[in-house]
């Protein structure tokens, strides 16, 4: 039994030392010393919560970045002849900032702070020498420090390019739809499908609305509410309720600038026995080929004759002042039908039916 | 969500980049006498420091222009056509960027050129270098200022790159 527990004593006494071995710097002014201490504030930050938990990690990351670069100042890393010192160097510091510091990693401005971070530390990497102090390096050099900014500078430059391309189609969502195979500047993702416009997403709703506003009315409310100046007030009011709240076209936010860019107008024609009423709504801004793109939704509205009409066609031309009572029971009880001064309108008693057509796209050309 | 890739911007500058390279090496070296190695590194830094001015101005300047100007500039970014545009008119506007741009990068090359030379004090034009190899030595051009080789480099780039958006659109079918 002794010798059992000295065994196991024995063991974890040398395994010990191995890893104080390991993990013991050689002298205390060294990388190692760095790595400890980060590993060191880690476990402490684990011990507490709050605002002293956020400074001892923030500290541990100064420390963990520290040694990571005097680290690979003493042991480069090279593939082939290019040194990945700096940008893995770079790319830690970008992790602390955007990720600890800001708390979002994945922004795209990440791709634009990488290439300056980059040549940050390039440029303080020439203008220091190995005891830390300042010097100016020699021409060579400063001719190359000059390229090296302006490649990274570039760099930068194209993905703020990216950015604002991506910025440009969050405001006008309808151009995605567009064929971008002239475009000297950008290009479509293949595989993404194209979203529906929103001028045609709001279309429909307007449609819906129409429809259940002209179904079923009499024949004078009707008319009242297709006479031109009226009919684009209303339809207008409705449009304009429905082309900025448009849930279908997400990810892309609905208070965009393209709003204003939809002419949105509407066209009746009396048919034989009713209407035809377009919807039509036209994309003024920006597009790929000469035409104009507009969505069309063609409704016909008509006379319905049905059975319940009859009993007051026959005491309107026999007692002209029962009309007067019997109409107002119905619900539809609107001002136009007490400024109306005809006295026989057999017409203004049969309901309304709407049909409406699925939506097309036209591309008109100029 | 992204929906564009920047991709042909990257190859249509690059090859810009590239042209406008080789033509200002040769016209620094026929011209100004520099030498081979400083008038690459010349053409080098002046036409990349170039790009980035433009960029930077892009970047600047697109947030404060008007809706109708953008919609342009967003036919252009996007369609590679002028906006409502009657055929056979041609697009002033279109017109004038091109002039800006023209004029403008003549500037900043030779703006770039005049500081690099002061910081460096390693560009001294008017050295021939090639007479010590016994050759005779004569430049394209007599006129032989700075300028005016920024100015002919800058032409003869633009004519280069004109071209070859022009074979771009040409339908091959």
């Amino acid at each position: 039994m002794q010798t059992i527990t000295d065994f196991l004593r024995k063991k974890s006494l040398d395994s010990w030392k191995g890893l104080e071995k390991s993990i013991k710097p050689p002298i205390i002014f060294s990388y190692q010393t760095l790595i400890l201490l980060s590993i060191y504030s880690l476990l402490l930050g684990l011990l507490t919560t709050g605002f002293t938990n956020r400074a001892i990690i923030a500290c541990g990351w100064m420390f963990f970045l520290l040694g990571t670069a005097w680290s690979l100042n003493e042991k480069p890393i090279r593939i082939g002849s290019f040194l990945l010192n700096f940008w893995i160097m770079a790319v830690l510091i970008c992790i602390f900032v955007f990720g600890y510091i800001l708390e979002d990693l994945f922004q795209p401005e990440l791709w634009v702070t990488l290439p300056l971070v980059v040549m940050l530390i390039m440029t303080i990497n020439e203008f220091t020498n190995p005891k830390l102090q300042f010097q100016i390096p020699n021409v060579v050099i400063c001719q190359k420090l000059f390229t090296q900014l302006a490649i990274h500078l570039l760099i930068s430059c194209w993905m703020q390019f990216f950015i604002v391309v991506n910025d440009i189609i969050e405001s006008y969502p309808v151009l995605v739809r567009e064929d971008f195979g002239n475009s000297v500047f950008v290009n479509k993702l293949p595989f993404l499908p194209a979203p529906k416009s929103r001028g045609e997403v709001a279309l429909e709703s307007v449609v819906t609305v129409v429809k259940e506003r002209l179904d079923n009315q009499s024949w004078q409310t009707i008319e009242s509410l297709l006479e031109p100046t009226n009919r684009e007030q209303w339809i207008g009011e409705i449009w304009q309720r429905f082309l900025p709240a448009n849930p279908n076209t997400l990810p892309i936010n609905s208070n965009t600038k393209e709003n204003s860019l939809w002419e949105f107008t509407t066209s009746a024609i009396p048919e034989n026995n009713g209407y035809l009423l377009a919807l039509i709504t036209e994309w003024q801004g920006p597009r790929a080929g000469a035409g104009k793109v507009s969505f069309v939704s063609n409704c016909e509205i008509r006379r319905a004759i049905e059975p319940f009409t009859e009993p007051f066609r026959k005491p309107s031309t026999e007692l002209p002042i029962e009309p007067f009572v019997e109409p107002f029971i119905e619900p539809f009880v609107e001002p136009f039908m007490n400024n109306s001064t005809n006295s026989v309108v057999p017409e203004g008693t049969s309901p309304s039916k709407i049909e409406c057509l699925s939506i097309e796209e036209v591309r008109r050309n100029l | 969500m992204f929906y564009l890739i920047i991709l042909p911007v990257i190859i249509w500058q690059s090859l810009y980049l590239i042209i406008a390279m080789a033509w200002d090496t040769f016209l620094f070296y026929q011209q100004l006498r520099v030498g081979r190695k400083i008038a690459i590194e010349y053409a080098r830094t002046l036409n990349l420091f170039n790009i980035v001015t433009w960029w930077m101005l892009f970047f600047i300047i697109r947030p404060l222009i008007s809706q109708l100007r953008e919609l342009k500039l967003i036919n252009l970014l996007f369609f590679s056509r002028p906006f409502d545009q009657e055929s056979g008119s041609l697009d002033m506007d279109l017109f004038w960027l091109f002039v800006i741009v023209s004029v403008g990068t003549v500037t900043i090359k030779f703006t770039m050129m005049r500081t690099l030379q002061t910081l460096l004090q390693n560009f001294s034009p008017g050295i021939p270098n090639i007479i010590k190899k016994g050759m005779e030595y004569k430049p394209i051009f007599t006129f032989t200022g700075e300028l005016f080789t920024i100015f002919l480099s800058t032409l003869l780039t633009n004519m280069s790159i004109g071209i070859l958006i022009f074979l771009r659109f040409l339908p091959f079918s």
